[in-house]
């Protein structure tokens, strides 16, 4: 009793910290050169898929303060300005806030539909902020297509995030 | 009493939820005005906003290196696939090519002889070729609105802030900011990319400029300017920051613009398809305008070279050393 304690603790901190360090994985992923001709500029938005699924699955363990860091690393590999995908990020985790109770015990098709209008809220926020940033207005084709590519990939990303929910325990 | 225990519990509970669900907004709202705050001060101070950038990188650079070796694995095996079914007709180009690189090869030995000559008759001033880093390409983080890449080279592999990189065809970009261990390469084709370049031959100069676009376009470009698809652009050296002669890319497209002809140019280097880059350790050196030597202030004492011991010197003129193969620009 007294040894299954600490390991008990232990695996609770591990489990509270897996959709922070899934999504930070995520961000990471996206950032290794793919290679693919054209498509580092359109690279679908793993961190916005990964926060989506945690907020509307575990809403506990993805508090805004660990939004705002996975958004400032994204910014800071990104290049671009910083603060762009914290403040994204942090929209996002709104948006799917007040989706989730008509997402959730819904069939998938509705989180899809639901990510969806998330991903769209998500890519214009960054789109305005970059064009009041850097005082141009950016064509807005590449963030369409990333937008629905991410919309694209999420099935896939969802398939392997629920794997990775499985470990973790139910809430208490 | 136990009846009414659990809805005190209940009560207590919801409290609890309430007051964790306030401390949630509270947090949410600090944190957007934070987010705010650094997007402002990113504007206002981004020396030290890109102090803190190159910290973090550096932090994240082990990992982004673990995580690329598999994914370059991955890729090298299709390229290998795709090869080995490939090998007979490639083989065939490659004769072809060979015996076309053997002709130039010799005309190139003539005219350097012929150079050399020249320049001995001339007493003109060598460039001194730079010594350079090679790097791998560790990021590239897919983003519509700024085109840079990470290497894994920074300030202690002698990588600094305005260095000129570039590859096996010709100019990529310049550092922007450069941490311990990794630096960030400015793509030709963003936003913020401006590249003093001249055309081959004719010796008109112009300014590259990115935009986000995958051409980069031509900018100041004079209007009696003779120019055709297919010219060749290389660097200029004005302004210092890159050394003259760097091939850069050919014109692509001729539009008429609102006001102006766009002149697009099709950059040699393949910015989607970096994994090995060098880094010219050229340190900027403003030039009196309209010469194009260099002189004894350039970075001569370039007997430390770290050079690349797979650097063939066969691979066609831009892989020898980009900055003295291109020929210095005539005229000017």
């Amino acid at each position: 009793m007294k040894t299954s304690r600490p390991s008990g603790e232990i695996q609770r901190v591990i489990s509270a910290a897996i959709p922070s360090v899934t999504s930070i994985l995520f961000v990471l992923a996206g950032v290794v050169p793919s290679g693919a001709p054209g498509i580092s500029s359109v690279a679908p938005l793993l961190s916005v898929a990964a926060i989506f699924f945690w907020v509307v699955s575990r809403p506990g363990l993805m508090p805004p303060a660990s939004v705002f860091c996975i958004g400032l690393l994204q910014d800071v590999l990104s290049g671009g300005p910083i603060g762009l995908w914290a403040l994204t990020l942090l929209l996002v985790q709104y948006l799917s806030l007040s989706q989730r109770q008509f997402l959730v015990d819904q069939t998938f098709i509705f989180s899809w539909v639901g990510f969806t209008s998330v991903v769209i809220g998500a890519a214009l926020l960054a789109w305005l902020s970059a064009c009041v940033y850097y005082d141009v207005l950016f064509s807005p084709m590449p963030v369409i297509v990333q937008a629905a590519l991410t919309v694209l990939v999420y099935p896939l990303m969802a398939l392997l995030l629920i794997s990775v929910s499985r470990l973790i325990p139910a809430a208490p | 009493m136990s009846r009414f225990k659990p809805r005190i519990d209940q009560g207590g509970g919801r409290l609890a939820v309430r007051l964790q669900d306030l401390g949630q907004r509270l947090s949410f709202v600090i944190l957007v005005c934070a987010a705010i705050g650094l997007l402002l001060a990113g504007r206002t101070e981004s020396d030290r906003m890109e102090a803190l950038r190159s910290a973090i990188s550096d932090f994240t650079a082990p990992l982004l290196e673990l995580l690329s070796v598999p994914v370059q694995g991955l890729r090298a095996s299709f390229t290998d696939l795709d090869q080995y079914f490939n090998t007979i007709e490639e083989n065939r180009i490659l004769r072809s090519k060979l015996e076309r690189l053997q002709m130039w090869q010799q005309f190139a030995l003539k005219l350097e002889n012929e150079n050399k000559e020249f320049r001995s008759l001339l007493n003109a001033q060598d460039i001194p070729a730079s010594p350079f880093v090679s790097a791998r390409v560790i990021g590239d983080l897919g983003s519509p609105f700024v085109h840079t890449v990470l290497i894994n080279a920074g300030k202690k592999h002698g990588v600094e802030k305005g260095m000129p990189v570039v590859g096996a065809e010709g100019l990529i970009g310049q550092v922007v900011s450069s941490g311990q261990q990794v630096s960030r390469i400015l793509l030709l084709s963003d936003l913020n990319s401006r590249v003093p370049v001249q055309l081959e031959g004719s010796g008109y100069q112009s300014v590259l400029a990115g935009d986000n676009e995958v051409q980069p376009q031509l900018l100041y470009l004079p209007s009696r300017a003779e120019i055709a698809i297919g010219g060749r652009l290389v660097t200029s050296g004005h302004g210092g920051v890159f050394p003259p002669g760097i091939p850069v890319g050919t014109i692509s497209t001729i539009s008429d613009g609102a006001s102006n002809k766009e002149v697009r140019v099709q950059t040699f280097s393949d910015e989607r398809r970096l994994t090995f880059v060098r880094v010219l350790q050229y340190h900027g050196q403003e030039m009196p305008p309209g010469t194009l030597g260099v002189g004894a202030a350039g970075s001569a004492g370039a007997t430390e070279i770290a050079k690349d011991p797979k650097d063939p010197k066969d691979k066609g003129p831009a892989a020898v050393s980009p900055n003295t193969a291109a020929p210095p620009a005539a005229g000017q």
